[in-house]
């Protein structure tokens, strides 16, 4: 609340401190939702530009959505419309006409916006054209799609990746999904797009070579089976039925001279092997360690297959990771940004550009952020 | 000359005043700048003999058109006289030095934008310095393009501040100055005014060619125009300058500071414009989007014509970052309005435009499949002669199989064509006369030729471009693939009027670039297609005839008309006025280092923005309205109304309004139009034929029984309606009574157990597929592998002619104990082999890297098949007894069964094998190649409801064949993810009855026309209904499909259905 406020509240305090006083002080101001916050952001700005002889221009403030800097800029000129109205001294007169000139061009923004206009002043300190296109949600998603599918033409395409596709076919990895319904590897390319940036030790990684296929743990397992079958006392048992069949099966596999043929009747059959509590107590020794014997055969086989999965899943992060970084340098040449690019690429010219960052800290003598909580790891380290 | 004016702005009183020859008038935009203009050249007519030249500066081409006009015929209306304007010219500053300045220029050649662009490249391939990673980029182009004609003509002195200012400051300067160096032999606008003024100096009798002089509407001008504009003042014997202003100081500003250039100070400016009100509006329109605000002019353009107010007296002007000028074209065409002004669209987006650069963009994109297809659908593309079908020339790529690529389109349309060959003269050795399906392949073969031969046409063509080296020759390889796409000049006649325009326009650019081969030598094909597309990148020009019908232009070109009515579009923050960027090459810290007025500056266009919008308003005399969109629909937020609309809006409502109060305005000082169906149903004057019929619709309680609700409009209604209630009506598949559309299963030729076992699984799916005989369609170049029908079909394909060699061995077919052997395990791999090819030649691979997988492992399945038949036999003393034994086809008698009513049915199909036992009984096999999933219910219902035919059909067919006593039947799973097991059952009395009667149900419910849509269960996994996952049908059934069947559920017609489900006594 304002001075001018017939109400009194009990907090009227804190909201003058938040509008008036320390205006040359760091404040960290926390509130319920609706209690005004943005109201008194608007009335500190003022007060930096009336009472603080700042320029509106050497201010930044920043908030969340595009419609709530829309809707601030709007606030902060009616606010100093207000002003003007009321009567000022020559003085506040002056700050507020030349507040009323520079707030066009202020920078009151959302933090991609206050990126964009930092990357707009210095395009060629981070190799971007003078000219830089944002694309929208629609633009960003077909982009996307275009680059999802060279991802999957370049992996189906390259001599080094044949034994990766072909493994990750026999796993039922689906890299390009069939069906919109179906989970693939494709949601993977969605989380990368959106945090490219951090890459940067999955791109640099080498991928060692696939291991070849070992079952020997599985084949020691059958073996601890066939040895704990024999302490069955009655054949007529579910369990001993349960266990010739993960046999056969099993065996079918050891048998298997194509490896990625192995992988693939692993990844179908292994999760019926298992004794599904079968058995019958008094028709073995000891009917637990009969059915550990069956489940241990599943579990060997399953960590195979997990292992051979996490294995094909690495390799295709790596190269997934790359792809991802490319396309993002990629759109970096070509000008045409997504949002997250406008924060990494901020971010990297005030690290590598000493010119950017002098001009940022000579243009800038106050930040003001509204929304703080809303924000993402990079949003939070741009901040500070 | 120094012109001191101490009191103007009285054009209201006709009191000019005069200072030396120069008569200045200080007045408003509008009828008050129109009726100074007047009463200058009458009194110049009066003045002197009634033929004496008078030259008349106007700021543009169309501002001197609209001048001409008004004072020509005048305005009884408003008692503006007709003047005689005969020898009086109106020139643009661009003009005027031409007429003073040509041939004044030496030998030197003019400067045109591909000209400069080409230097600009040139210079930055030399020496790129600070441009080296973004040298190649059309933007790096452009922007150097947009500041080169300001920053080659600031003083020294300017530039010298400039590039010590900062690195990239200093770079800009180079790169300028290397430009301007190799442009010596180009001349540019200002060096013709450079010249002209150079001429009136040296020979100030020059000037009389100009007569009476006046400046009408002085703007911000060049240092190089501003002197011309000085010098013919000062030299002709008689002058005078109309300015126009705002009265708001910001956007008076450039015209101030240009005429004070020219010694015309306007000094005490606050008094001497009190005369002059600052402009604004009468009517203020809040809508909900920018779409809405297009109709919404339309109809506010349609009232008043009705009123009386002449079409070619209202103007639409729309600020420049307002993105929907195509979609307000479209409306007034729409609606019958005839419109002139600036064309919406770019040369890139016009047919010839678009058509260039898809082409030329093909080698890019590897010659992709829909790529080619979108070149011929998108544009009235020529094979020779005649225009190309494009729709038939998608199905036959699909049908070839063509996955992009040059070779491959070769490739498989040679193919295609072999296949269509051999087939005809297949048919024309067992047909004596021409049949229907004769007909169509040898017009599908005479369209593949056709495609064939355009594709090696247009590959020609490319590499004919890429072949060249030369720009000269690059551009004829261009035009002449244009020409062979489109056709030459004469061809285009039937095009619309815009469009035949846009294409000689492109024509033009393309051959603009001939000439650059001085500057740029031997470009690559990427330039050249970058300079193709940034030529391409140009407005379009006009359309329509101006001064007919109703004014769309850009708002910065509002100054100097003169209408009745004026509607302002995109009055919202961020677009009028629009979101200012910095130039990121020369942006406002350079620009402020530059004397006032050199550099334009930000705030400079901001001023010219808020001139031309109050231009705007002062051109209107009698109705000025600005439209609001609330809300932006594609970035899915609100907006804020312009502070420029709120000025107007305070005026009306007599106190100063701020953003927070646009919600609550009344309606005398905003309209607000809540939405689209409001806007329509409250119109007084409807926008077009449909707006007027769906507010009658709105208006009407009934809406599917109004008259208006004919043919698709009232099916919908009627649709919406109907699925929503309990009745099983003809919209939720009830199509009893028509029956006589629906053939019916027991009439005529023999059925198949597929579409019977359809309609079990799901009637509406029977309904799309085999009533209205629809089908998807595939993308070959989207194929990844092979799909599972195709790979049933392979292995079907190899097992029958295995079986089939194997039954017409001389020692007959292995016994239950012989296994078999290794030649006839390499045997089936040489049919797979040969079966390969037949699936590559049809183009369903999928991807190279898949489809070696795919083979490999048909090749293990089939292996570990023959071994699992070793068992199979050995376990069931089997031995093989026929393959693909057929029924209703291939020449063999269909499969009578009598139903439970006493009605006999016909059957076709092909059973895959039948084995027979050492006891005689039969075991009929069918191979599948799926993970079995479901199979597993044959246990519990041998037919699954409907959904599994097929067994108990090939089961008594063999029965039927052999004369055997019993039989059983068995799907064979020949996958790893089938395990390679059996599902199956005998086939006794029981199962023989339940078929029986499930087949008469399905039959009955095809017969009475029993169509409803039955979705299944929801899957959350897949969130899809568990019918619908793999149904081709999935994207066309109603979203709501679940509440449909829910809504019927008790319909007592369905009861029908109730007839497919096993019961318990059954069980």
């Amino acid at each position: 609340m304002t001075a001018t406020s017939p109400l009194t509240l009990v907090d009227d305090d804190e909201r003058r401190r938040v509008e008036m006083e320390g205006l040359d002080e760091t404040l960290f101001v926390e509130a319920g939702a609706g209690t005004g916050k943005t109201h008194e952001l608007v009335e500190r700005v003022v007060n930096l530009v009336v009472h603080a002889g700042v320029r509106l221009s050497a201010i930044a403030a920043i908030t969340f959505t595009e419609a709530a800097a829309a809707e601030l800029r709007d606030r902060i000129r009616e606010a100093v419309e207000k002003r003007l109205a009321a009567d000022p001294s020559a003085v506040e007169k002056a700050a507020c006409e030349r507040a009323m000139a520079d707030i066009d061009q202020a920078a009151i923004s959302t933090l991609h916006g206050f990126c964009l206009r930092i990357l707009s002043a210095h395009p060629l300190d981070v190799d971007l054209p003078p000219n830089v296109e944002i694309l929208d949600e629609v633009a960003s998603q077909l982009a996307f799609e275009n680059r999802w599918s060279r991802f999957v033409d370049d992996l189906f395409d390259d001599p080094d990746t044949e034994e990766l596709v072909l493994r990750a076919w026999a796993l039922d990895i689906e890299v390009d999904t069939a069906s919109k319904y179906k989970a693939s590897f494709k949601d993977v390319a969605a989380i990368f797009e959106d945090s490219w940036d951090r890459l940067d030790l999955l791109c640099a990684s080498v991928p060692a070579p696939l291991a070849a296929v070992d079952l020997r743990a599985v084949s020691h397992a059958l073996s601890t089976m066939r040895q704990a079958m024999t302490t069955n006392i009655k054949a007529d048992d579910k369990l001993l039925d349960r266990a010739r069949e993960v046999e056969t099966s099993v065996d079918e596999v050891l048998g298997e001279a194509d490896q990625l043929r192995q992988l693939r009747m692993l990844r179908e059959h292994s999760s019926g092997w298992k004794s599904s509590g079968k058995g019958v107590g008094a028709k073995w020794q000891d009917v637990e360690a009969a059915r550990a014997a069956v489940d241990a055969v599943g579990e060997a086989a399953r960590e195979v297959a997990e292992r051979a999965i996490n294995e094909v899943l690495r390799q295709l992060s790596i190269r997934l990771a790359r792809f991802t970084s490319a396309a993002a340098e990629h759109r970096r040449a070509e000008g045409q940004l997504d949002f997250h690019d406008l924060l990494v690429l901020a971010r990297r010219l005030l690290r590598t550009s000493p010119e950017a960052r002098a001009a940022l800290h000579d243009t800038y003598e106050r930040l003001l952020l509204d929304e703080f909580q809303d924000t993402d790891p990079i949003q939070a380290r741009w901040r500070c | 000359m120094v012109v001191s004016m101490q009191a103007f702005g009285t054009a209201q009183a006709g009191q000019p005043e005069k200072l030396g020859h120069v008569e200045v008038d200080v007045v408003g935009y509008g009828r008050l700048a129109t009726t100074a203009l007047a009463r200058r050249v009458a009194a110049a007519k009066a003045a002197g003999h009634p033929l004496d030249p008078i030259t008349v500066v106007v700021p543009s081409n169309t501002t001197g058109l609209s001048a001409r006009r008004l004072l020509a015929v005048g305005d009884s209306r408003t008692g503006l006289p007709s003047i005689n304007l005969a020898n009086v010219s109106f020139v643009t500053p661009f003009r005027l030095a031409e007429m003073l300045g040509a041939g004044l220029v030496g030998v030197r050649k003019p400067l045109t934008n591909p000209v400069l662009a080409s230097a600009i490249r040139a210079t930055l391939a030399t020496n790129p310095g600070m441009f080296a990673a973004v040298a190649g980029h059309q933007a790096t182009q452009s922007a150097i393009v947009a500041l080169y004609g300001e920053l080659s003509r600031a003083l020294p002195v300017t530039r010298e501040r400039i590039a010590s200012a900062s690195r990239r400051g200093a770079e800009v300067v180079r790169v300028v100055g290397e430009v301007a160096a190799r442009l010596c032999e180009f001349f540019d606008e200002d060096d013709l005014a450079e010249a002209a003024t150079a001429h009136l100096d040296a020979a100030p009798e020059a000037a009389h060619q100009l007569g009476t002089f006046v400046w009408y509407l002085p703007d911000r001008l060049t240092p190089a125009m501003t002197s011309l504009m000085a010098a013919a003042l000062a030299r002709t014997r008689s002058a005078g300058v109309v300015v126009a202003l705002t009265a708001e100081p910001t956007a008076d500003a450039a015209v101030v500071d240009t005429v004070r250039r020219v010694g015309i100070a306007l000094e005490d400016r606050d008094a001497s414009i009190a005369g002059i009100q600052r402009p604004s509006a009468d009517r203020m329109l809040s809508v909900s989007d920018g779409d809405e605000e297009v109709r919404q002019v339309v109809r506010e353009i349609l009232q008043l014509a009705s009123e009386g107010t002449p079409l070619n007296r209202m103007a639409v002007f729309l600020p420049a970052s307002a993105s929907y000028g195509r979609t307000l074209i479209q409306q007034l065409d729409g609606a019958g309005i005839p419109h002139n002004g600036a064309a919406p669209k770019r040369l890139a987006e016009t047919v010839a435009g678009r058509t260039l650069l898809t082409a030329l963009a093909l080698d890019n994109n590897g010659w992709g499949r829909s790529d080619v297809i979108a070149l011929v659908a998108d544009a009235p593309v020529r094979a020779g002669h005649r225009l190309v079908p494009s729709r038939r020339w998608d199905t036959i790529s699909r049908r070839a199989g063509v996955v992009g690529g040059l070779g491959n389109w070769q490739v498989k349309l040679h193919q295609l064509e072999a296949t269509f060959e051999a087939t005809i003269a297949e048919v024309d050795q067992h047909e004596s006369e021409k049949s229907a399906r004769r007909y169509a392949m040898a017009l599908d073969l005479e369209t593949t030729r056709q495609l064939a031969a355009f594709v090696d046409r247009l590959a020609g063509g490319l590499a004919a471009l890429d072949q060249s080296r030369a720009w000269a020759e690059r551009a004829e390889a261009t035009q002449v693939l244009l020409d062979e796409l489109l056709g030459h000049e004469q061809g285009r006649s039937h095009w619309p009027e815009f469009e035949v325009a846009a294409a000689q326009r492109v024509d033009e650019a393309i051959a603009g670039l001939a000439m650059l081969d001085g500057i740029e030598a031997n470009p690559t094909r990427a330039t050249f297609q970058l300079a193709v597309a940034a030529e391409l990148d140009a407005t379009v020009g006009r359309i329509g005839r101006f001064g007919h019908g109703v004014l769309v232009a850009p708002l910065s070109s509002a100054a100097g008309h003169d209408l009745d009515a004026v509607f302002i579009l995109g009055m919202a923050e961020g677009t009028c006025p629009s979101i200012r960027r910095e130039e990121a090459l020369l942006p406002d810290i350079d620009r402020h280092l530059a004397d006032r007025g050199e550099l334009q500056t930000q705030d400079d266009r901001l001023g010219a923005q808020h001139r031309s919008y109050l231009a705007a308003l002062a051109a209107a005399g009698h109705r000025r309205t600005l439209l609001f969109p609330r809300g932006d629909l594609r970035g899915r937020r609100d907006r804020l109304a312009s502070r420029w609309l709120l000025d107007s809006a305070s005026e009306l409502a007599g106190r100063r309004l701020f953003s927070s109060d646009v919600a609550h305005l009344p309606d005398e000082v905003m309209h607000t139009v809540a939405s689209y169906v409001e806007g329509v149903a409250h119109a007084g004057i409807h926008g077009s034929v449909v707006e007027r019929d769906v507010a009658a619709l709105l208006a009407s309680g009934d809406r599917a029984h109004h008259p208006l609700a004919v043919g698709d409009l009232g099916r919908g209604f009627t649709a919406r309606s109907a699925r929503t209630g309990p009745q099983f009506t003809v919209w939720d598949g009830n199509l009893a009574g028509q029956a006589g559309a629906i053939s019916s299963p027991a009439s005529g030729a023999a059925m198949s157990p597929s579409r019977l076992e359809m309609w079990a699984s799901c009637p509406f799916k029977y309904f799309l597929a085999n009533v209205l005989g629809l089908r998807e369609r595939e993308d070959p170049e989207r194929i990844v592998e092979l799909s599972p029908a195709e790979r049933g079909t392979l292995i079907h394909a190899v097992l029958e002619a295995f079986i089939t060699e194997v039954l017409e061995r001389s020692e007959g077919p292995p016994g239950p104990d012989e296994r078999w052997t290794s030649d006839d395990r390499q045997r089936v791999t040489e049919l797979a082999e040969e079966a390969f090819v037949v699936v590559e030649d049809k183009g369903l691979t999928g991807r190279p890297r898949t489809w070696r997988r795919t083979k490999t492992e048909v090749l293990i399945d089939l292996d570990v098949f023959l071994t699992k038949d070793d068992e199979h036999r050995r376990q069931n003393r089997l031995r093989p007894e026929l393959a693909e034994m057929a029924f209703g086809m291939n020449g063999e008698a269909p499969l009578s069964m009598e139903l439970p009513n006493g009605r006999t049915l016909t059957f076709r199909g092909k059973a895959d094998r039948v084995d027979i036992a050492d006891d005689g009984h039969l075991v009929v096999l069918d191979y599948k190649t799926g993970s079995g999933w479901g199979y597993d219910k044959l246990a519990d219902d041998p037919v699954r409801a409907g959904t599994t035919l097929q067994l108990g059909l090939y089961a008594e067919a063999a029965l039927t064949r052999l004369g055997a006593d019993e039989a059983e039947a068995s799907y064979w799973m020949i996958s790893s993810r089938g395990k390679y097991k059996k599902h199956g059952y005998p086939w006794t009395e029981a199962t023989r009855k339940r078929f029986l009667d499930v087949t008469e149900a399905i039959v009955d419910g095809i017969e009475s026309g029993l169509f409803p849509a039955l979705p299944g269960e929801y899957n959350s996994f897949f969130a899809k209904h568990d019918n619908c996952t793999y149904c081709d049908f999935d994207r066309i059934c109603p979203r709501d499909r679940e509440d449909h069947q829910r809504a019927t559920a008790g319909a007592p017609e369905l009861t029908l259905l109730q007839r497919l489900e096993l019961k318990e006594e059954q069980a």
